[in-house]
């Protein structure tokens, strides 16, 4: 199989990148590992408030749809398909469960997102005990209630959301966070937790689930020294989100380490292009966790593909693309936006 | 840190890092290793680790292996846990032809002192039930294992830390000087003299070998190897090809590829390719999912054999390069100690000479 674009993973990134060199005709392949496109998208029923200019606020679930919509005929999904290695002949190997399929790609994106870190307790493989993502999937896509007894871990942006989610749907919610403070910056949401008096027990340690076949207390202690006990029916994880790096390891991309981005990162250019010739990064994978940044990026990524493929000129609509991330990030990621100018910066040195 | 030292050693691999452990356990002897990156980032991070001796020819050869499977034991005595089992070795044959040569291998070994047996099928299943039952037969030896190499070469480093041999690592050599009083080596770093230096750098001694104008008769190969998800013990002895680690992991390579450099990429069509020849070995691998692969640039000298001692016209500067340096680790350790401190080792070690290749071409 031949293709343009190789475009690997088929969340937000993958397909606004594909839908973006669909506009000029561009063959593209994506390639997803789960049964669906979408990606975190799936899950995401609030409405995005910080998306790009050219799209209106909307919920995740619709902004997918609107973009499997939009696919074009030049655009080959595979679904339940991974990128598992390159032949010796640069051609790259697509494996499902039966087979690898060799693809020849002009040019490659890296659009893996990021997965959930877990954290590790004692108990923390009894059947109930779920990461937070988890509790999204089955509570907004699968419409399935975890548990009438919450219990969530950690004080995050999705952590607080699903305990605001499942105390509106009748659960018991408590949350419990291993810090001092909430990690959540959204001020909003944050006053509804508390208006809605869901407890929030700080300074947490040495956790434990605790269960005959299924989870039915967490124990911890509190650094008063108070060691307590919740009844529970589902604990739900929210750790850290680190970016998947995989496809870049193997195809040989180099790395450098932005603590605030997550950690280890590809190194790309303004062009958001790899240490590889052919190879482009976007959106979480890339260190990038705003819908508004996975976004722009993505389009930043296949703007520059088209112009390495058609020669046609993209550079004031990738400057404007550029001023508009700056300006979010600036306003409202600052950190996240120096790490990046120096990942960039690190690039032409 | 000062900048003058009795001995350096460039390169902390199984080599390298050997060296300086057996040199560490002599009296004052102010040591620096040089390293490039950091221990393990190198070759000695990518290899199965087998410590094999058993169809390693000339017997010869074989022998010095054998020797230095027979150091592990006192080596893990010494320096720690190193996962070192001496599990025997068993190499698989498909075709008829292969006896003939299978009793001639075990013929020159005997001679050398190795203990080698030709089995048959039945015999090799009942060591190894669950190898293939189109196997005609294998050669067999009792001496041979494995040893865990992350463990191996931080236990080394550990050893010698504590005997106060100092470290420079993601430091490059950049340039070498040498005199009959002293060698003087520049660094990215800094700039190191010391009385004697060792030639430690595994895939990058033929680089290091340019800065004196000594050609390294040697050429790298790259070896690709599959890591399994964890399983059941499926198999108990060293094969040829593959062995399963104490985590329950099997790891499974023979691939030899030329002309690559140090390029340390993998490739599907040898992942394909040795996936396969596992799946010939043990059928039941078929189930198995490969989590990972990973590729090591090893050093072939031409000859094949180890290549020990001194470079030519400077008895300053020492050489030990050499494929196989997990098996010969702690007898090259030893008998390069011996050379560089005494003066001589405890064995014969001249036809590992380097001035052997004058008369062989490439």
């Amino acid at each position: 199989m031949d293709t343009d674009l190789l475009i690997i993973g088929g969340g937000p990134a993958g397909l606004h990148a594909a839908n973006t060199v669909g506009q000029y005709g561009i063959r593209t392949v994506i390639v997803e590992e789960s049964n669906a496109l979408g990606g975190l998208l799936r899950q995401q029923v609030h409405y995005i408030n910080d998306l790009p200019r050219e799209f209106k606020a909307q919920t995740g679930q619709n902004l997918s749809e609107y973009f499997i919509g939009n696919l074009s005929d030049q655009c080959t999904v595979l679904l339940n398909h991974i990128f598992t290695g390159v032949y010796k002949d640069g051609r790259l190997g697509i494996a499902n469960q039966e087979t690898v399929i060799p693809i020849r790609a002009k040019r490659v994106l890296i659009a893996t997102g990021a997965a959930e870190e877990t954290m590790i307790f004692p108990g923390w493989t009894l059947p109930g005990v779920i990461s937070v993502g988890a509790g999204q999937i089955l509570h907004h896509r699968e419409g399935v209630l975890p548990g009438k007894k919450a219990v969530i871990l950690g004080s995050s942006e999705p952590a607080l959301s699903l305990s605001m989610d499942l105390f509106d749907k009748g659960s018991d919610v408590a949350i419990v966070d291993g810090g001092s403070e909430i990690s959540c910056g959204n001020q909003q949401l944050l006053d509804e937790i508390v208006t809605k008096n869901i407890p929030i027990y700080f300074e947490a340690f040495n956790l434990e689930a605790l269960g005959t076949d299924e989870v039915e207390k967490l124990v911890f202690q509190q650094s008063s020294g108070n060691e307590k006990k919740l009844e529970t029916d589902v604990v739900c994880i929210g750790g850290e989100y680190s970016p998947i790096l995989e496809s870049f390891e193997i195809l040989d991309c180099k790395f450098t380490y932005a603590e605030k981005l997550g950690g280890w990162l590809p190194q790309y250019d303004h062009t958001l292009k790899t240490s590889v010739n052919h190879v482009f990064a976007a959106g979480n994978c890339a260190g990038i966790t705003s819908m508004s940044g996975i976004l722009l990026t993505a389009e930043i990524a296949s703007l520059n593909v088209v112009h390495e493929l058609m020669n046609e000129q993209i550079q004031e609509q990738v400057e404007s693309l550029w001023e508009e991330l700056i300006n979010i990030e600036d306003s409202s990621f600052l950190p996240s936006f120096h790490s990046r100018k120096d990942i960039i910066a690190e690039a032409y040195t | 840190m000062t900048n003058d030292y009795d001995i350096i050693i460039i390169g902390s691999g199984v080599i390298g890092a050997s060296i300086a452990y057996y040199l560490s356990k002599r009296p004052r002897q102010n040591i620096l290793v040089i390293d490039k990156g950091f221990p393990l980032t190198g070759t000695s991070g990518a290899t199965q680790a087998w410590v094999f001796a058993h169809n390693k020819t000339p017997g010869s050869y074989g022998k010095l292996s054998m020797l230095s499977a027979q150091l592990y034991p006192s080596l893990q005595a010494e320096i720690g846990d190193i996962e070192y089992k001496r599990t025997g070795g068993i190499v698989p044959f498909f075709d008829e032809d292969d006896w003939v040569k299978a009793e001639h291998l075990v013929k020159e070994q005997s001679k050398a002192g190795l203990d080698v047996q030709v089995l048959n099928r039945t015999q090799t299943l009942e060591k190894e039930p669950k190898l293939s039952a189109k196997i005609k037969g294998s050669t067999y030896s009792p001496i041979d294992g494995n040893v865990n190499p992350f463990l191996l070469v931080e236990k080394y480093v550990r050893a010698f830390q504590r005997n106060d041999v100092d470290v420079s690592f993601y430091n490059a050599v950049t340039a070498i000087d040498h005199s009959d009083e002293q060698v003087t080596v520049t660094t990215e770093k800094g700039i190191f003299s010391g009385e004697k230096i060792v030639f430690a750098g595994g895939p990058w001694t033929e680089h290091l070998g340019n800065m004196l104008d000594v050609q390294v008769p040697v050429n790298l190969v790259r070896g690709q190897i599959l890591v399994t998800e964890p399983l059941q013990p499926i198999i108990t002895h060293t094969l040829g090809g593959m062995r399963q680690m104490d985590n329950g992991v099997v790891l499974i390579g023979n691939s030899s590829e030329k002309h690559i450099g140090l390029d340390r990429r993998t490739t599907l069509d040898v992942i394909q390719h040795t996936a396969k020849m596992g799946i010939d070995f043990v059928p039941e691998l078929k189930k198995a999912h490969i989590l990972r692969s990973f590729a090591g640039t090893r050093l072939v000298p031409y000859d094949g054999l180890p290549i020990l001692g001194t470079m030519p016209c400077m008895k300053n500067v020492y050489i030990a390069a050499m494929h196989s340096g997990v098996t010969l680790s702690p007898l090259v350790g030893k008998v390069m100690s011996e050379l560089i401190f005494d003066g001589e080792a405890s064995i014969d070690i001249d036809g590992y000479d380097i001035r052997r290749f004058n008369k062989i071409k490439p």
